[in-house]
């Protein structure tokens, strides 16, 4: 054998064996990091809480969950926050994952579904400092916690209760002469001396409604076939009305409004959900139907500013006095999460803070009974209106499957009011649709 | 001594050989793995197992449940997906003609040597590279009451259209968008076609008498055909598909006027909590698909394979 070619070998072989060494000594001195960190992280307690955008309410709970870390050394809060239409989305996907977050700031529409499937845990009330949930309903505006109760457990605490009233411009309201209508059926007539067009076009509606956004669409539905004497659905979420007088009554009515009246135009709607609100905020829109309390702090960023205020939802003239519905987002905690009694505890102190919403993040209410008379909603304007129609508002029917429900009666509704298709045969191929996804 | 006793015996060279051709095709395999490691995790292996979440009853919050073909026989009696297929193939069709027709025209009319081609095939390609949901997001705008496009129609008399708000007119306007988004693309592949062809094969027929159209009709075309199947072939599959813009336009409405299947789908897995009926449906559009793909095979005859 040549005797360089000996060397060559044993130095390739020596190459090798250092670097098996070196590679050996990282491996062990990773694991060990490894080993340091997870020692570490296991006195340190992370819970995971998902929320939806509103950038008010989420500057004050960064601020109020540096408070908790500081005062809890051990627990870091991964706050996580997504677009309000992309929330359910996230949490499925991280529920997929594996990661399922242990805090979540549901819609009070999805709440039912997620419950239903055993995902939420009961709330903590020893966390919440009461003995039982009668007592913890007495710190709440009435029927605050209704839409949360299930089983005669409570699963979730309101971080927002909200109700829709209706916004007017008063300044449009100003210069056309009128007041703002009462009743639907004062709507027609006033509608007319609101509505200014340029030729053809409409440049000025009357009221922009909620039209391709079949979530909220459900809610003003929901709202007006109450005022009718009905429902949509029975308060169980068993069975559906959709062919019912009521119904029928409060889809022609805004029907009305498009075909016959002419108050408003669906095609300034645009493309995208919401569409009646941007109408409203840059003032094309005299009224408009779906705001709460909350609405108030986008108005004032937008061109409308000052100069709109919010009266209470139309009814019928001779119907029941029913507001718009209840709706809201509550706080819930998993039933897979690994610390639910932390997780309580951090939830009910962001519930505790009612009064830092309501002042910070511009009218958000959470529904306790401790800011609604407050001082700080005393300084509210039109604070009563609000306080009012809270009272007289429900909240809608706890449908396991309100997605797909309310898509269905939500393009229905769409269908019927903007392309004028048949109302009873379009609520009777709805109500055939709906049947087999009620609650069982 | 013969140069035969030092020759290399013949096993030792076979040896050798069939080492190194084993050597070369593991570092092909090498340098492939990368890709066909991606393609098995993100395409094989979730095409996989969509298929078997269409045999289950899933809403992605609790394990799945096996329920065998019921997906697919309840969706053959569902009539938001017969409506959504229905749709989905109405908007395939008005789209794929007008753009098949567009982009050829400007390709014959690029082929003729014009004086800056270059920038107009510039041009004509800005749509294809502008992101689906700007330009859906744009074109909405442009549809409102007040927009450019009602303008347009109004030069010509015509009153401003709803054509968001209508169930009669949103569809039309999708297709509207989805041609333009497409065209440029289909231009440019079919240019490259007809720089192919060599020129003889039109001047020969010219000298021998044949007309402008008879050159395109009889020579043209058919050497076109290849680049014509494949223009074809993806754009039907691209509409078939089609999501961005119905989604960010019309979100399927007015009511369900442009609710598109992959729309549906959507909002069968995410949003109604369907996600074993919405695998299923996209099968049986992957199907459709693959039918589509088929028959514009056969249509285009032998010759092109």
């Amino acid at each position: 054998m040549n005797p360089h070619g000996l060397l060559s070998q044993q130095r390739n072989r020596i190459d090798r064996r250092r670097l098996l060494q070196a590679a050996g000594a990282t491996g062990l001195a990773l694991g060990a990091g490894v080993r340091l960190n997870r020692s570490t992280s296991a006195q340190e307690t992370t819970l995971t809480f998902l929320r939806h955008e509103h950038p008010p309410a989420n500057a004050l709970e960064k601020d109020l969950i540096q408070q908790y870390e500081q005062a809890n050394p051990n627990i870091k809060i991964n706050y996580v926050i997504v677009p309000d239409v992309d929330l359910f989305t996230k949490f499925q996907a991280m529920t997929v994952a594996g990661t399922p977050p242990d805090i979540v700031n549901f819609g009070s529409t999805d709440i039912p579904a997620v419950w239903q499937r055993g995902l939420l845990a009961p709330v903590d009330l020893s966390a919440a400092g009461v003995a039982d949930l009668k007592e913890l309903e007495g710190r709440y505006v009435p029927n605050a916690l209704s839409g949360y109760v299930f089983d005669d457990q409570l699963y979730a605490l309101p971080s927002e209760l909200s109700d829709y009233v209706m916004w007017v411009n008063t300044q449009m309201l100003e210069t056309a002469g009128v007041e703002a209508p009462r009743t639907w059926e004062e709507m027609s007539e006033i509608g007319q001396k609101l509505v200014i067009r340029s030729g053809n076009q409409v440049t000025q509606e009357a009221i922009a409604l909620p039209l391709g956004f079949p979530g909220v669409q459900f809610l003003v539905l929901d709202a007006m076939v109450r005022q009718a004497g009905g429902q949509l659905f029975s308060d169980d979420g068993r069975e559906a009305y959709l062919t019912s007088d009521p119904v029928l009554k409060a889809v022609s009515t805004l029907t009305g409004f498009v075909q016959t009246d002419k108050i408003t135009d669906p095609a300034l709607n645009g493309t995208t959900a919401g569409g009646d609100r941007d109408l409203f905020q840059n003032g094309v829109a005299a009224m408009m139907l779906t705001g709460g309390s909350w609405y108030r702090g986008t108005l004032l960023e937008s061109k409308v500013g000052e100069n709109a205020i919010p009266v209470p939802f139309p009814r019928y003239e001779d119907g029941p006095d029913v507001a718009g519905d209840l709706y809201g987002y509550g706080l819930t905690v998993g039933a897979k999460s690994a610390n639910p009694a932390e997780a309580w505890k951090f939830v009910a102190m962001l519930a505790s803070h009612g009064t830092d919403y309501f002042q910070k993040a511009e009218g958000l209410f959470i529904g306790d009974a401790e800011t609604a008379d407050s001082g700080a909603a005393d300084e509210y304007p039109n604070w009563s209106t609000f306080q009012d129609e809270l009272g007289k508002g429900q909240y809608p029917p706890r449908l396991y499957q309100f997605n797909e429900i309310g898509d269905i009666v939500g393009r229905t509704a769409d269908a019927i009011i903007r392309s004028g298709e048949d109302a009873k045969a379009a609520l009777e191929a709805a109500q055939s649709q709906v049947t087999p996804l009620l609650n069982s | 001594m013969s140069s035969l006793a030092n020759a290399v015996p013949r096993t030792d060279v076979s040896r050798r050989f069939i080492s190194l051709q084993r050597r070369q095709s593991l570092v092909g395999i090498g340098f492939v793995l990368p890709a066909v490691a991606f393609f098995a995790i993100f395409n094989f292996y979730a095409i996989g197992y969509a298929l078997y979440l269409s045999f289950t009853s899933w809403d992605l919050l609790t394990p799945p449940r096996w329920i065998g073909i019921a997906n697919y026989t309840a969706l053959l009696r569902d009539p938001n997906f017969l409506s959504s297929l229905s749709i989905t193939l109405r908007y395939t069709f008005e789209a794929v003609v007008p753009l098949i027709l567009i982009s050829l025209g400007l390709a014959l009319l690029l082929n003729q040597r014009v004086r800056l081609s270059g920038l107009y095939q510039v041009i004509y390609f800005v749509p294809v590279v502008i992101p689906a949901v700007v330009a859906a997001i744009i074109w909405g705008l442009l549809f409102r009451p007040s927009g450019v496009v009602n303008n347009a129609v109004g030069v010509v008399g015509v009153d401003p259209l709803p054509w968001l708000a209508s169930a009669e007119y949103a569809l039309h306007a999708i297709v509207i968008v989805s041609v333009w988004g497409g065209f440029g693309y289909a231009t440019l592949i079919l240019l490259a076609g007809l720089q192919s062809i060599p020129p003889e094969y039109g001047e020969a027929a010219a000298i021998d008498g044949a007309s402008r159209w008879r050159v395109v009709r009889d020579i043209t075309l058919p050497l076109l055909a290849p680049r014509l199947l494949f223009v074809t072939a993806t754009s039907v599959a691209a509409l078939l598909t089609s999501f961005v813009v119905p989604f960010v336009m019309t979100n399927g409405g007015p009511g369900t006027a442009t609710r598109v299947l992959p729309l549906l789908i959507y909002q069968t897995g995410f949003q109604f909590l369907h996600a074993g009926q919405a695998s299923a449906m996209a099968f049986i559009l992957l199907l459709i698909t693959l039918v589509f793909t088929a028959l514009q095979f056969r249509l285009f005859g032998r010759e092109v394979l």
